[in-house]
């Protein structure tokens, strides 16, 4: 069974997890807009739509508590996108594995949540290191670009490793404790041609943030951008469901060459 | 013609000012790290030509200045001989000179200048973590007369000394940035005297336009030099955190020594250059100019460039040299633009120094004939991502520092007692600059993606703090720096003020009015009440603002500028109500010709406003002056219809009601062009009727974009 196919074949949980993604950046963003709205009534901007970042300079220059409400619920986005990750991986990863009931589902949500938790915690490690590459450049690589790519390779390569050692957590019974599985995921990620396919398909990912983002900038204000950004969003799920596909083939795999399997 | 030049000026012609600086820039990115420049020669005199220079006033020359200096470069230091001829040229008779001896600002921690800055001056601090303390002081070794029943000394180092001295006394002022020299005769209306002053400057590590860091040397008031006498006596001002300079137009002739690898500029020309003995030795002249500054560094680079005679010189850091061309673009457009609205810039030279990123503390600052710019913000590559640029590093910098050339160059006010004369007027000139260069009434100076911000944006924005604390027409000590108030009230609120008069009182006529400012007080020393008599006098004392059959409504310009330069009263204009009621009907008991009462119609029956028809409501626009400026102001009014009308406010009162009867209001805008750019915040400035409220403009294109980072976000963190 393909990666692709596990994935189109749980369009509810891919459709839930996007419905949840939605539902969190809309509900997020509300008490923001909602300060906003009450700093500026009942008085109408009409300077047009390439002023409006000035325009939000000057009431925030004038209502303060409009930048701390944008600022926190930015924030907040950040840390509630960490957790429903961390609370939807056992459920994607043993949904993607094979049909499974909802009860199943929802409660391999919750079984496994500890255990992944203390694997995201170790993978933190070479992530932090990654970032403190782009941030500090201690390698003293002035290149702006060869950062980024480097950054991108090393943000991959963490992500992939711990894709896989979630999967190995969930579906091998593997040791959350003992970091080894996370060290040998890393090195199976760079040896394997699935792990090539699933850096391919996170740099989709990477592709849809960049895209998202460059919509907010270069429309900034254009009533359509929102709705192209949710679309994004949900294909963005998508992309992501993928690349954990491949962890959960491959962890599988190593199920199925097990001896005694 | 230099290869920047030439292309600036092809793509002028074929795209614009806009293309013109992609191309610069794109040039400037492919060119080597020095752009070419063809050799300009050096002018043979100070001043222009006399059909190009303008009118050069022989009254205005008061104090010629000799000067002999070497520089030890190694110590940091200057040591000098500096000759003055002075002409007293008011009807005073004085017993002493007044001399500014500004180094000595930098001298210790409880000097004038210091107790202000606590040792930090725009981001840049004396406090190093070398061994050497950084002090910068000038002390005065000896002053003596010269004959003055002689001729005035020819000009050469060599003459220094000749003629036989008499000793004077001289003491410092209570703070030794002022000095006093005891004469040993009076000095009379008419009279003039020369005294010759032997000095030795040490120069601090630059952190407030002038001293050292490594061989970067800024000599900026690095020598003792005289105050301005007034009719009331000498203006001899104790230097300040944000007192500038004052002093009178004369002529100077400048040897200076310095070692042999040494690039130098100055003020002036150059008329002889030798070299003996691992030492350059250079002699500089500078006519009708009331300072004299010059740069060392043996790790300049120069660039040449030339505007109708203006040998234009940059001496440039090697690795902002590629920079070049901007800087030049952007300096021709300011001496056009200049020119053409204050008169003939009456100098042969202008030298554009770029300072090294240790001496960010001298960069941005103006002397005649040669001012300090800062650098170019370096575009990195996801600039281009989020489509940011800007024309307000670098490029801005060096059009606000050749304005100075005009205002405080030319027109020589007091910048310590009304530094927005200089600094204001200014920052007003160099928004017109830009305006002129890029052909547009709202240039764009800064762009992210497909935002933008405009000249007159940025300047409200600045405007938002700190410009009530202290009124514009005050002296430059009267701005403590823990207010942070200088840069907003005296550089933008001058420029917003002016700004807003020229808008009310129309373009042409207010450019005009400042034209003649400006070549009425060319080498004098106007003040405030010099600007506002003339501006009073060309403009008369109203302007009408209203059209023909409106009700009248007109500036007061006394009132307006009383209130906008010694008060510090706001610009807020509100929306107070933008609404619909029912009209008044004839329901009711009234009296008939026979005086019986008749009628008696029932109430008109609750009907939402939204159901009455036209004739049967009225609309209301309630204006409020929320700020304490009264200011006439217009108001735009939208009909359900579509129609548009326009109508004048006094400003007088709190508030104005206008009411239209049988019209049905949709929206109502204050300002509706935007001309008062005093009003800061003008976010309350439009309103629609409550039945007709709308999209607030902001928030929900605001919200859109924050809940577009958070899918961003939530999809990429690859978690």
């Amino acid at each position: 069974m393909t990666a692709l196919r596990r994935v189109l074949g749980a369009p509810g949980l891919w459709l839930t997890i996007a419905a949840l993604k939605l539902a969190l950046a809309f509900v997020l963003v509300r008490p923001a807009r909602a300060v906003l709205e009450a700093s500026l009534a009942p008085f109408t901007i009409t300077s047009g739509r390439s002023a409006l970042l000035i325009e939000l300079t000057r009431i925030i220059a004038r209502h303060e508590a409009i930048a701390a409400a944008l600022v926190t619920s930015l924030i907040l986005t950040a840390i509630l996108g960490v957790l429903l990750w961390l609370l939807v991986a056992g459920a994607v990863i043993t949904r993607l594995a094979a049909r499974r009931s909802l009860d199943e589902t929802l409660g391999a949500s919750l079984r496994y949540l500890p255990k992944i938790a203390l694997v995201t915690v170790y993978s933190l490690i070479p992530r932090a290191l990654v970032v403190f590459n782009l941030v500090v450049d201690p390698l003293g690589m002035e290149n702006f670009w060869a950062r980024l790519i480097v950054f991108w390779l090393g943000w991959t390569w963490c992500t992939l490793a711990l894709d896989r050692a979630r999967a190995g957590v969930v579906l091998r019974g593997a040791s959350a404790l003992d970091p080894r599985p996370l060290v040998g995921a890393f090195l199976e990620v760079v040896t394997r041609r699935r792990g090539l396919a699933a850096a391919g398909v996170m740099l989709l990912g990477g592709l849809t943030m960049v895209a998202t983002l460059e919509l907010g900038v270069w429309y900034l204000g254009a009533p359509w951008v929102v709705w192209a950004a949710r679309l994004l969003a949900i294909v963005s799920v998508g992309l992501a469901l993928w690349r954990i596909a491949f962890a959960v083939e491959a962890a599988l795999d190593e199920g199925a060459r097990a001896p005694g399997s | 013609m230099f290869v920047g030049v030439a292309a600036y000026g092809r793509a002028r012609r074929y795209g614009g000012p806009a293309l013109a600086v992609l191309l610069a820039l794109t040039l400037a990115c492919d060119a080597p790290s020095v752009p070419e420049s063809a050799p300009v020669p050096e002018p043979s005199a100070a001043l222009r030509p006399p059909e190009a220079r303008g009118h050069v006033p022989s009254d205005a020359r008061v104090a010629d200045y000799v000067i002999d200096a070497r520089l030890d470069a190694d110590e940091h230091q200057v040591t000098g001989t500096v000759r003055i001829t002075w002409r007293n040229r008011t009807s005073r008779t004085v017993d002493d000179l007044q001399l500014h001896t500004y180094m000595n600002a930098f001298r210790a921690e409880d000097t004038a200048w210091m107790r202000e800055a606590r040792g930090g001056h725009r981001g840049s601090s004396l406090a190093h973590e070398d061994d050497a303390p950084g002090w910068g002081y000038v002390d005065l070794l000896a002053v003596r007369r010269l004959d003055h029943e002689s001729p005035p000394p020819p000009r050469g180092a060599s003459e220094l000394s000749a003629a036989a001295p008499v000793q004077l006394r001289w003491a410092e002022g209570e703070d030794p940035s002022v000095t006093r020299v005891a004469l040993d005769e009076p000095l009379g209306p008419n009279d003039q005297v020369t005294v010759e002053l032997d000095f030795v400057t040490q120069l601090p590590r630059v952190f407030a336009r002038t001293g050292y860091a490594g061989d970067f040397h800024m000599l900026g008031q690095w020598y003792p030099k005289i105050a301005v006498l007034e009719t009331g006596g000498w203006r001899n001002h104790v230097f300040t955190l944000n007192a500038e300079f004052y002093a009178d137009f004369g002529d100077y002739t400048v040897h200076l020594d310095v070692p042999e690898n040494m690039i130098v500029g100055a003020s002036g020309v150059l008329v002889e250059e030798r070299v003996e003995d691992g030492r350059k030795r250079l002699r500089y002249d500078a006519e009708m100019v009331h300072d004299f500054a010059w740069v060392a560094d043996p790790d300049f680079v120069e660039h040449l460039g030339e505007w109708h005679g203006i040998r234009i010189r940059q001496l440039l850091q090697p690795e902002h040299a590629r920079d070049a061309p901007q800087h030049l673009a952007a300096q021709i457009a300011a001496l056009e633009s200049m020119e053409a609205r204050f008169g003939p810039y009456p100098w042969s030279t202008i030298t554009i120094v770029h300072v090294p990123k240790e001496a960010k503390g001298a960069g941005g600052m103006e002397y005649p004939t040669l001012y300090t710019t800062s650098d170019i913000l370096a575009r990195k590559p996801w600039h281009a991502l989020v489509g940011f640029d800007e024309r307000l590093s670098g490029v801005f910098t060096t059009i606000h520092e050749f304005g100075h050339q005009y205002f405080q160059g030319l027109l020589a006010s007091n910048e310590q007692r009304q530094p927005w004369l200089d600094e204001g007027m200014n920052t007003f000139s160099n928004g017109l600059a830009i305006m002129d260069w890029t052909q547009s009434e709202s240039p764009v100076v800064a762009r992210l993606g497909n935002q933008v911000a405009t000249v007159d944006q940025l300047g409200r924005l600045t405007m938002l703090v700190k410009t009530d604390l202290v009124p514009v027409d005050s002296a430059a000590e009267e701005f403590p720096k823990l207010t942070e108030s200088y840069g907003s009230t005296v550089y933008r609120k001058t420029a917003a003020l002016m700004q807003t008069l020229r808008s009310y009182v129309g373009h042409p006529r207010f450019d005009a009015a400042l034209r003649v400012y400006a070549e009425r007080w060319r080498f004098r020393h106007p003040t405030g009440d010099d600007l506002v008599a003339t501006l009073l006098e060309q403009l008369g004392p109203r302007a009408t603002l209203t059209r023909e059959g409106d009700e009248r409504v007109e500036l007061d310009v006394r009132d307006y500028l009383d209130q906008a330069l010694h008060t510090v009263r706001r610009v807020d204009f509100e929306l107070e109500r933008v609404q619909n009621r029912r009209a008044v009907s004839s329901a009711g008991w009234h009296r008939d010709e026979h005086g019986a009462l008749v009628g008696g119609e029932p109430p008109a029956e609750e009907t939402s406003i939204a159901e009455l028809a036209d004739d049967e409501l009225e609309g209301v626009v309630v204006v409020r002056r929320k700020g304490d400026f009264q200011l006439p102001v217009e108001l735009e009014i939208e009909f359900s219809d579509g129609a548009v009308v326009r109508r004048w406010w006094d400003g007088r009162d709190a508030y104005r009601i206008f009411v239209w009867p049988g019209r049905r209001v949709a929206r109502a805008t204050v300002d509706p062009d935007r001309l008062i750019a005093l009003e800061s915040y003008t976010l309350n400035n439009t309103r629609f009727a409550p039945e007709l409220e709308r999209d607030d403009g902001l928030s929900r294109p605001i919200g859109d974009t924050v809940e577009l980072v958070e899918l961003a976000l939530l999809g990429g963190l690859g978690l």
